[in-house]
């Protein structure tokens, strides 16, 4: 058991060690754009001001009503951070298949050594699992990290008298989608990183499929993925099936959610496992 | 040390008939030890297993004999030795012999002819 | 020993193996011998438990295999399997990791062996140099079976005297070996067992010693008997 966790975390950091580059290209990506945006964006509200001004000669007082003042929020709206979290999530998707699929093409077959390795063929599974979140997390507390930073020097950019109330916090909660990201709300972030979570694990079940059965196995993938998505979705019929819309709480139908989720996790674990034990091929 | 074996006789049988030139010229020794077996293999480039072969047929010969936990050895029997050497003269004679047969030449004729290469070997060697 | 019984594969609909059975004993060199593509590499892989079989049974000294047997059986495949921006050096400190069996001392001699310098990049080896790689990354296991797919294949004649004398080396000294190959001719006198493959099946199963001894004929000559015949 302590040789199979101590393998566990060598093999992490050994696939930590290969994500590198990838991780912090994309770190590096997103506190760029995002250091464009809190300087770029205050900027182009301070010009348009100070044009209208001098244009129309109004005072500072006018062209606030005009143009109404600079939160905080409408720096972050933008595509110089919007952007960057898109390009996180799909690289982390593409990445998710990429770290299978990189042991057996190109030229070298890596899988070969790791499928040999004396441990449990579940640890390449949980291996690559965590790193990915760990991928995932460090992009996310970079983009924290990113806000805070961002609000002073909006903060320090923009003239007081212009600048509206907003905390960077009120600014994050505005936007749904930093709502997935930030845990701002705990139980929101953590349904929202729970379903993700659920997500790569079928994505990692379905790829051992295709790995195992070859073109069966992207049939076969393609049913299972199916089911486990109508399983997912069915808590938001059971009203509609059953005629019945007062018969469930919101609470109760997280609950069931919750629960659905967990089945189809531990079934595709359990379903990775025999994959990975019995039917991978090299 | 370098053999080239045909691929039709047992090799071991020709690691022995290596081995007992090897003796019969004097390159080992009466009492000479033997490289392991797996120095013999690796030398010969051929399997230990066909090595270990030839040592324990060359062992029931008592060409070599082996003290418990030492290397083997090549015999100190003089008579032993004595036996090979003439067993290895009776076949080259016989060979020899054989080749020369379908040509009619005396003993007379010959006997120059074989001390004249003799020589010309001896020259060689120096 | 390692047992195969009735080994049977299939891919889709087309019949690899068609009921495979031999043994590969410790303390000796086996090969396994068949044109290209007749399945030597697939049983191999299922040996290892890298490919499902569809019938039969495969055990090592008795155990069918699972991941702690890695430490009692290597594979050296006919690819590359180190990763080509680690060095050397650290191709085999990730083996010293895993296994329990890694032996770094016999590392250092077979990388003085096979003159390897241990700070090069996979990468930047040669064909041969990655040839000699793989087998450190197997040789230096203390494992009593070797698996070696193809070791002499794609490799030029210098390498190939090197691997050669590996097989006749403390290096493989009483462990059982099975090496595949489509061209005997340089090691018929290295080989105790010749395992003669052909549409799937065992065609013949012989020690090469006996055979010449018996029959007076060489491993190619039976070959040839078995596929011109």
């Amino acid at each position: 058991m302590k040789k199979n966790i101590k393998a566990l975390l060598d093999l992490t950091t050994f696939e930590l060690d290969r994500l590198s580059k990838f991780l912090y290209t994309l770190l590096g990506v997103t506190l760029l754009a995002n250091l464009i945006g809190y300087i770029r964006t205050p900027m182009q509200y301070i010009s348009r001001m100070n044009e209208f001004m001098s244009t129309q000669s109004a005072t500072s007082q006018q062209a606030l009503e005009n143009f109404g003042s600079f939160s905080f929020y409408h720096a972050i709206n933008t595509m110089w951070i919007s952007g960057p979290i898109a390009l996180g999530i799909s690289g982390f998707l593409f990445y998710a298949v990429f770290i299978w699929y990189r042991e057996w093409f190109g030229k070298n077959t890596f899988a070969y050594r790791l499928l040999m390795l004396p441990i449990p063929r579940m640890t390449l599974f949980f291996s690559k699992l965590i790193v990915i979140y760990i991928g995932i997390f460090s992009l996310i507390a970079t983009q924290i990290i990113s806000f805070f930073v961002g609000f002073q020097l909006v903060s320090a950019i923009m003239p007081s008298e212009w600048l509206a109330g907003t905390t960077a916090l009120e600014a994050i909660q505005m936007n749904p989608l930093f709502m997935y990201i930030i845990p701002v709300d705990t139980l929101y972030f953590m349904v929202i990183n729970g379903i993700g979570l659920v997500f790569i694990i079928v994505l990692f079940t379905l790829i051992l499929m295709e790995r195992s059965f070859a073109l069966k196995g992207i049939v076969l993938g393609i049913i299972y993925a199916g089911a486990a998505l109508a399983l997912a979705v069915s808590p938001f019929f059971i009203d509609s099936i059953l005629q019945n819309y007062y018969m469930l709480y919101a609470s109760e139908i997280l609950l069931i959610i919750i629960g659905i989720m967990t089945l189809i996790a531990v079934t595709s674990l359990l379903v990775s496992r025999h994959l990975l034990t019995k039917k991978i091929t090299i | 040390m370098h053999v080239v074996f045909n691929k039709r006789d047992p090799i071991y049988l020709q690691v022995i008939t290596h081995l007992k030139k090897m003796i019969v010229s004097g390159q080992l020794r009466a009492g000479e030890e033997m490289p392991s077996r797996r120095q013999l293999a690796t030398q010969l480039k051929i399997n230990p297993n066909t090595v270990q072969r030839a040592y324990s047929e060359m062992e029931e010969q008592r060409l070599l004999f082996t003290e418990p936990n030492k290397p083997s050895r090549v015999t100190e029997d003089p008579s032993v030795l004595q036996q090979l050497k003439k067993e290895w003269l009776n076949q080259a004679i016989d060979q020899f012999v054989t080749a020369i047969d379908p040509i009619d030449l005396s003993i007379e004729d010959l006997l120059p002819l074989i001390e004249d290469e003799l020589a010309n070997r001896k020259k060689e060697y120096r | 020993m390692i047992e195969l019984k009735d080994v049977q594969k299939q891919f889709g609909r087309k019949k690899v193996l068609n009921g495979v059975s031999f043994t590969v004993e410790k303390g000796e060199i086996s090969c396994l011998v068949g044109v290209n593509g007749v399945g030597k590499t697939t049983i191999l892989n299922a040996i290892m438990n890298l490919t499902p079989i569809k019938k039969g049974s495969i055990t090592i000294d008795g155990e069918s295999i699972t991941p702690s047997l890695y430490n009692k059986i290597a594979f050296i495949p006919d690819a590359a399997i180190s990763l080509p921006h680690l060095t050397i050096q650290e191709s085999m400190d990730f083996m010293n990791d895993y296994y329990d069996t890694w032996n770094p001392k016999r590392a250092k001699e077979i990388v003085k062996f096979f003159r390897l310098n241990p700070t090069d990049k996979l990468r930047d080896l040669s064909k041969g140099n990655q040839a000699k790689v793989n087998l450190l990354m197997g040789l230096a296991l203390d494992v009593d079976y070797i698996l070696m797919d193809e070791p002499f294949s794609g490799i030029d004649v210098f390498t190939r005297e090197q691997i050669t004398e590996v097989f006749s080396s403390y290096l493989v000294e009483d462990r059982g070996v099975l090496i595949t190959t489509h061209e005997i001719n340089d090691i018929e006198h290295l080989l105790d067992k010749v395992i003669l493959l052909d549409e799937g099946t065992i065609y013949k199963e012989f020690n090469a010693e006996i055979m010449r001894e018996t029959e007076g004929k060489s491993v190619i000559d039976v070959m040839r008997e078995v596929y011109n015949g």
